[in-house]
């Protein structure tokens, strides 16, 4: 189905794509958000060696990611849930709460990298339920009054019991 | 430096339509970051549900215009998140995908 389709507008040489089941808004069946090269030029994100970025109070022995990457002028962060930045410890709480700590450690984290939430270009935020929609919006707006980044929000079974996961991508 | 794409079209402004609080996509570095596109009518912003053929159909229209837009194109992709209600849908995208790899990748 899907993939028929997929193939007549994307024939050759495909590009990375991952695939999910969730929760859509407003009953959607399909929602599709897409990176694509604004320039002929090979992205700059291509020509550099990546770096990992893992402040002091980040590291997280046993598990198998880098809460941060940078690569050329781009800094890609893995899906965080609430935690308490000092000491790693899940922060569970409404997802108004949740939303919050989450991305005021991305500020924090993006802070150590040289960056800040002012260069996000692309959010992905999972919520355990869909009806908690808004919720995370109005936190959201807090964070970006102006100019928000392109953004892409979907239900999603979650891991530990969290209630939202919110991964992005920003300017360097 | 990040530079905000506006909406090429009226109903490709779901902040405008649904107040979502998104940008439609955002160009950064010589990349193009695209907002999660569902089923609406480019022109008015109405919904458009059908069957996810369908759905997708309309996406890529809309996804066209909107990369187009910024002097992108399908050609140009990268990198696809795709998301489907159904897990049936999403195991033969799965299945599809994997054959798929057998081809160049970019």
């Amino acid at each position: 189905m899907l993939n028929r389709l997929y193939r007549q507008y994307v024939p050759n040489a495909p590009p990375a794509r991952t695939v999910m089941s969730v929760q859509i808004e407003a009953g959607f069946k399909v929602m599709l958000d897409v990176v694509a090269a604004a320039e002929t030029r090979r992205p700059a994100a291509m020509m550099y060696p990546r770096q990992v970025i893992e402040p002091g109070g980040w590291r997280r022995p046993g598990l198998s990611l880098s809460p941060a990457i940078r690569a050329g002028e781009f800094i890609f962060l893995s899906g965080l849930t609430a935690t308490d930045p000092a000491t790693g410890a899940p922060a569970r709480g409404t997802v108004a709460a949740e939303t919050r700590q989450i991305l005021t450690n991305m500020g924090e984290l993006l802070a150590a990298a040289g960056s800040s939430l002012a260069t996000m270009v692309k959010v992905n935020a999972f919520i355990y339920s869909m009806l908690e929609y808004e919720n995370v919006n109005s936190v959201y707006r807090e964070f970006f009054p102006a100019d928000p980044p392109a953004r892409t929000i979907c239900g999603a079974g979650l891991i530990g019991g969290h209630k939202v996961e919110i991964e992005c991508v920003a300017l360097a | 430096m990040r530079e905000v794409i506006p909406a090429p079209v009226p109903g490709l402004d779901l902040r405008r339509e649904y107040g979502h609080h998104q940008s439609p996509a955002i160009r950064a570095g010589g990349m193009v970051f695209c907002s999660g596109m569902v089923a609406i009518d480019p022109q008015n912003g109405e919904r458009q549900h059908g069957t996810v053929t369908s759905e997708a159909r309309r996406i890529f229209e809309k996804l066209k215009l909107l990369l187009a837009s910024t002097g992108s194109s399908l050609d140009r992709l990268v990198q696809v998140h795709a998301t489907a209600s159904s897990t049936t849908c999403s195991t033969a995208s799965t299945d599809n995908m994997f054959r798929m790899r057998r081809r160049p990748a970019p």
